[in-house]
């Protein structure tokens, strides 16, 4: 660290490199945050969580009841033991507009944080006005929903929503109608992701063992389907030796990560379409009819890109690249179902069937310094007159 | 949107191939001087005994002996590319390859051929597999560009080296298979169930890795050590460091 302290102030070393080499130091030390945590509001098991793009700021989580609960995360200066508040919330089956099954998915909207929308067990599809906290525009499918998203396009604002009869179905937000399906997969669809360079790029992955990759303006059938042996072993390609369960792009859009039901990871390259051949080893989890979340840290905060992994009760860590198993998060009671990255700050959200949700940030010198300082200054300026004098 | 479909490692070519597997040279160093991945596969090999034919290992194995899993992987596929080393699939679980060197594949095939008087395949044979570097090989490779008649199919599936993997319509699919393999996985099975079973009835479910080598395993000639690798690589167990060496604890 001071040998590069020292090249940056040669000039030997691009100015980016440093704090990029800090903070991918910080990924591998993570640990539970000592002065930080989120308001216990949630009664059932977290299913689903997202941050919000634009200011990184309100946590979005949803339970098995049908529940949906918004947190503020934001930093407040000068308080020494801090609770993220639960600034609104609505509560399964209460109102006629809450889901009543379990929530499968919750995503904001990309541009700002007026918008947000849920999918269900209930098979709806819901989108909300969060101010109001009500909801706007109620999609309904055949069958129960497992996952959604929404484009982060500029030109559309399309919805895949992918449901238990195998068939991907495009809502438009802007006429609250669905526009078309997308059928190929035989089993349940169990993640969708848009391609955060190419808007009109889907990739689906489901219960058939399959990643097919669309173009949404030729639905007749799918660009590609994904081969973990890159062709060598036969027709029938398959992408995973067990259903896919999670699906995720890196933010340049040029690789794509899924993970199966075998209990591996893979990463491929999307303009080739290949197997990277990246073994990350075995992960443990028990998912089988639900989506595995899985989350990346930030180009902007490491050097080289980190994948937490939700492993049972444990998030594992693994470099992107070379699959190396860099650390592990100890701390739930019971499975992680959720993560999110916050990308203004090194800190990690998870949530789990345990009705909690953890803060993890790396424990550095300077977070300890500035509460000893705190609680000298609560000394100096301590009130130590009583009312009886 | 047009997409390009090229592998990440790129596959040599069949001439290079060719020159590479016939063609040995005592003054090339890289050749001499064996990698990583090179001198774990050797360390396993000497672990197994004379009495089940040529030496077998499985690739998860190797994870147990180097850290970095993916560099394994890129090696075994150049290997594999180079015609050194053959893998074959084994129908114990969906993960298990079986690596052998191509010698001792190579000869293993020729004399199981010759005793069923296959004599006529045997440079077929030879061809083939210099050219087919993969798991599987297809009824339409076989058929249009080595000339295989179906009775030389049904021939070198009745000497073991194919096995049938999936029939789709007129388009059959075959997994490359060692002749005589099925001692080795009787063994094999045989020997994973029983240490996994000590496993299991260990009170914590762990052991240090010292005392369970020290254990008997029944029913098996490959020695305890073979297994321990094994179950390490394919992370049934997890390896803990201890100050008084490895211990072993089962994974749910």
């Amino acid at each position: 660290m001071i040998q590069l302290l020292r090249d940056r102030r040669a000039g030997l070393e691009e100015e980016w490199t440093l704090p990029k080499v800090y903070a991918t130091h910080k990924w591998t030390q993570l640990s539970l945050s000592r002065n930080r945590e989120f308001e216990r509001s949630h009664d059932n098991g977290i299913t689903s969580m997202q941050l919000d793009h634009t200011s990184q700021r309100y946590l979005l989580s949803g339970t098995t009841d049908g529940s949906i609960f918004i947190q503020d995360t934001r930093y407040q200066v000068g308080v020494a033991r801090q609770t993220c508040p639960t600034v609104a919330f609505n509560r399964g089956s209460t109102t006629p507009s809450s889901h009543t099954h379990s929530i499968s998915e919750l995503k904001w909207y990309p541009h700002d944080t007026g918008i947000f929308t849920s999918s269900s067990m209930d098979k709806t599809l819901r989108i909300w006005d969060t101010n109001e906290m009500c909801v706007v525009e109620n999609f309904k499918m055949s069958t129960p929903i497992y996952t959604h998203d929404l484009a982060k396009a500029i030109k559309h604002t399309l919805t895949a929503v992918g449901t238990k009869d195998g068939i991907v179905t495009i809502c438009d937000m802007n006429s609250g109608s669905s526009s078309h399906i997308l059928k190929r997969h035989k089993k349940p669809v169990m993640t969708v992701q848009w391609s955060p360079s190419d808007e009109y790029t889907l990739a689906t992955g489901s219960q058939d063992n399959q990643i097919l990759f669309w173009d949404i303006r030729k639905t007749r059938c799918p660009l590609v389907s994904l081969d973990q042996h890159n062709g060598s072993q036969g027709k029938n390609s398959t992408a995973h030796n067990g259903y896919v369960l999670g699906l995720q792009f890196t933010t340049d859009g040029l690789f794509l990560i899924s993970s199966g039901s075998d209990q591996r990871l893979r990463l491929w390259d999307v303009s080739s379409t290949s197997n990277m051949l990246i073994n990350y080893g075995r992960i443990p989890h028990s998912f089988k009819n639900q989506t595995h979340h899985f989350s990346l840290t930030p180009p902007s905060l490491s050097f080289t890109p980190h994948l937490l992994v939700p492993s049972h009760s444990d998030v594992s860590i693994y470099e992107l690249f070379t699959g190396r198993n860099v650390s592990k998060l100890k701390g739930h009671y019971s499975s992680v179902t959720s993560i999110d990255v916050n990308s203004n700050d090194i800190e990690v959200y998870t949530g789990s069937t345990d009705n909690t949700v953890l803060i993890w940030t790396a424990v550095n010198s300077i977070e300890l310094n500035t509460e000893s300082k705190l609680s000298r200054q609560s000394v100096i300026y301590n009130d130590t007159w009583s009312d009886e004098d | 949107m047009k997409r390009r479909f090229t592998a990440v490692i790129p596959s040599r070519s069949i001439e290079e191939r060719r020159t590479k597997a016939f063609k040995t040279n005592p003054t090339d160093t890289s050749e001499v001087i064996p990698s990583d991945t090179e001198a774990a596969i050797s360390y396993v090999k000497r672990l197994f005994p004379a009495s089940l034919g040529p030496p077998i290992v499985l690739q998860h194995q190797l994870y147990s002996l180097l850290e970095d899993k993916t560099s394994v992987d890129k090696e075994i596929i150049s290997l594999k590319d180079d015609c050194k080393l053959r893998i074959i699939k084994l129908e114990t679980s969906s993960d298990d390859y079986a690596l052998i060197s191509h010698e001792d594949y190579v000869s293993t095939v020729t004399s199981s051929l010759r005793s069923r008087k296959g004599e006529h395949l045997v440079d077929k044979a030879l061809e083939i597999l210099i050219d087919c570097v993969d798991v599987t090989v297809s009824k339409e490779k076989l058929t249009k560009d080595f000339k295989l008649t179906d009775k030389d199919i049904s021939l070198l599936v009745i000497s073991g080296v194919l096995v049938l993997k999936e029939i789709d319509g007129e388009s059959r699919v075959w997994w490359f298979s060692l002749p005589g393999i099925s001692s080795f996985k009787k063994d094999f099975i045989k020997g994973r169930s029983a240490i996994l079973q000590i496993m299991k009835r260990l009170k914590y479910k762990e052991i240090l890795q010292n005392d369970l080598e020290k254990k008997k395993l029944s029913g098996t000639v490959l020695p305890m050590e073979y297994f321990v690798l094994d179950i390490i690589g394919s992370e049934t167990v997890e390896s803990i460091d201890t100050s008084s060496g490895p211990l072993l604890r089962l994974l749910e």
